[in-house]
């Protein structure tokens, strides 16, 4: 279990909400997506890869034979993969995007509010679920890599073309020109930097299970008929 | 559907975790969970640390290039936050003892989150779309699922064995159909792969504002114009000869306005009979006449009608503005 997968944090956090007053959460929300100009500061913090928010309200969570819920409030389950270590995390929301912090958790049972940031880290603390499972396709690559290599891809596609109709010399000068351009794109992803030694121990420690259980499977796989 | 945002689909999925207890790969009786979260931890990770690469086995999600990140999360119930204080007054108003417990919520069983951040495309290759109907979102969620299906069922079996409702499931389209039902919308997704600064278009605050503001003001001028502006006007307030109130008194001020609307009605409906034209002399119906009768010093007939009991009311109901402009 780890919620730490190359350079990449995985953060779950549910909190209660009144039903009575759910709906102003989801206002918010649907302002927010109307007017992305109110994300610039989250966009601004640049680490964050993907961020959600889900509204659950008593009435939503799955049946599937179980038996309905019988609640007395509403959740909102956010999860969000981001660089960098908890406390980077949580100090950089507080400082860079506090009102917009405390307007997407508006409703929000007990929560109080950004500024100050120990009772606010306090309340994340509480209500964060560890993940089990995190999977990351760029453990390398933080996410201001990613739109790095999303550039040079960009170039080299555009090179690409040039290539195909421009004489030896022009193009000799379009490849000057683009490698000026994304030079700062060329960096090498790599380990991250240890944030946890927990979980660089348990890395190490799962490692004997995890090929016992992959050779299990690979039998199961080779077995006739499956 | 906010599931779909910029060219990736945000899928978030809870499936209800089985109670009981089953045989883990030691043959051992464990709970469900127990077997769940056993399973997930051994699950390879991708190869993103030395201690992972000297394991050497890739994660079963790496097989399928659509999936940027993904996770499995076990809730084993929702998380309470104390009880919500209440009002002192309130309580002693409405006898409500504190110390009677309030009801904490509690879930019927676990759930298993699956929350996956994937392209939104239905075949290796296809560009990322700019925008998507319900009916093609849902069909990029399936393909996903069967592309899932097809790379890593095993892996899915595993997990998803503890979990209610997949013993029916048997194939790719029958684990689509699943993650169908565990699905829960997402209400606000957000990504930051933008290559270049996104055109952000922002509230248009100040016409908003005037959108609002305008016809609200233009409103409470007029209401104010007929409150106290004009001549007749019926809440109108007040003595007609100046001075005789104090100033927050007089017509047009906040108390005034006050009166008007709180006693003025009262004040009508004991306002006597005309024997004449049969109606309420009202101040206000007579206040034209009052007034020039103030500026040439005629005594005005029933300045204090209203308060005057059915007596006085019996003295001075003979008076009517024709009678005295005669």
């Amino acid at each position: 279990m780890s919620n730490i997968a190359g350079k990449a944090y995985a953060m779950n956090v549910v909190t209660p909400t009144k039903p009575m007053i759910l709906w102003i959460n989801r206002l918010i929300f649907m302002v927010g997506r109307g007017t992305p100009k109110s994300l610039a500061g989250l966009l601004g913090l640049s680490f964050i890869h993907f961020a959600r928010w889900v509204l659950v309200r008593r009435d939503q969570w799955p049946d599937l034979g179980q038996g309905k819920q019988d609640l007395q409030n509403d959740y909102m389950i956010f999860c969000s993969n981001f660089n960098g270590t908890w406390d980077q995390y949580i100090d950089a929301f507080s400082d860079g995007i506090p009102n917009g912090l405390d307007l997407f958790w508006y409703t929000a049972t007990k929560y109080p509010n950004s500024i100050p940031i120990t009772p606010f880290k306090d309340y994340i603390t509480h209500n964060q679920i560890y993940t089990n499972y995190y999977y990351n396709a760029t453990p390398g690559s933080a996410q201001r890599d990613i739109k790095c290599a999303m550039r040079v891809y960009d170039a080299l596609k555009d090179l690409a073309a040039r290539h195909r109709r421009e004489s030896p010399e022009d193009f000799a000068k379009s490849y000057r020109a683009a490698l000026l351009r994304v030079q700062g794109c060329l960096g090498d992803p790599g380990y991250g930097p240890v944030a946890s030694l927990d979980t660089e121990r348990a890395d190490i420690n799962r490692g004997p299970f995890v090929r016992r259980a992959e050779e299990t499977l690979f039998a199961q796989k080779n077995r006739p008929g499956a | 559907m906010p599931n779909f945002d910029t060219g990736h689909y945000f899928l978030t999925t809870l499936a209800p975790i089985k109670h009981g207890s089953a045989s883990d790969e030691r043959g051992v009786e464990v709970s469900h969970i127990e077997r769940l979260r056993t399973t997930l931890a051994i699950l390879p990770t991708a190869l993103q640390s030395p201690a992972t690469e000297q394991i050497g086995i890739n994660s079963p999600f790496a097989r399928d290039r659509h999936t940027h990140l993904c996770r499995f999360m076990v809730l084993d119930d929702v998380v309470y936050n104390g009880r919500p204080r209440s009002d002192a007054i309130v309580n002693a108003l409405t006898g409500k003892d504190p110390l009677v417990p309030q009801k904490v919520d509690r879930l019927n069983c676990a759930y298993l989150m699956f929350a996956a951040d994937f392209d939104a495309v239905k075949e290796e290759g296809d560009p990322l779309p700019e925008t998507l109907t319900p009916a093609e979102q849902d069909a990029v969620r399936d393909a996903y699922a069967r592309r899932l299906w097809q790379t890593m069922n095993l892996e899915l079996r595993e997990i998803y064995d503890n979990c209610v409702g997949f013993n029916e499931v048997s194939d790719a389209d029958g684990f689509a159909r699943y993650l169908g039902r565990c699905q829960v919308e997402t209400t606000m997704p957000f990504n930051d792969y933008w290559i270049r600064p996104p055109k952000l278009h922002g509230l248009p605050v100040t016409g908003l504002i005037a959108l609002v503001a305008v016809p609200a003001l233009v409103t409470l001028i007029g209401f104010l114009w007929w409150l106290f502006g004009a001549p007749n006007s019926r809440w109108s307030a007040g003595p007609a000869r100046s001075g005789s109130w104090p100033p927050l008194s007089r017509p047009g001020s906040p108390i005034a306005t006050l009166y008007g609307m709180a006693i003025g009605p009262c004040r009508r409906a004991t306002m006597p009979i005309c024997r004449r034209c049969s109606s309420r002399s009202t101040y206000s119906s007579t206040s034209r006449t009052l007034r020039s009768r103030a500026r040439a010093r005629i005594p005005r007939p029933c300045m204090r009608i209203s308060a005057h009991s059915s007596r006085v009311t019996s003295r001075t109901t003979r008076w009517h503005p024709a009678s005295v402009r005669a």
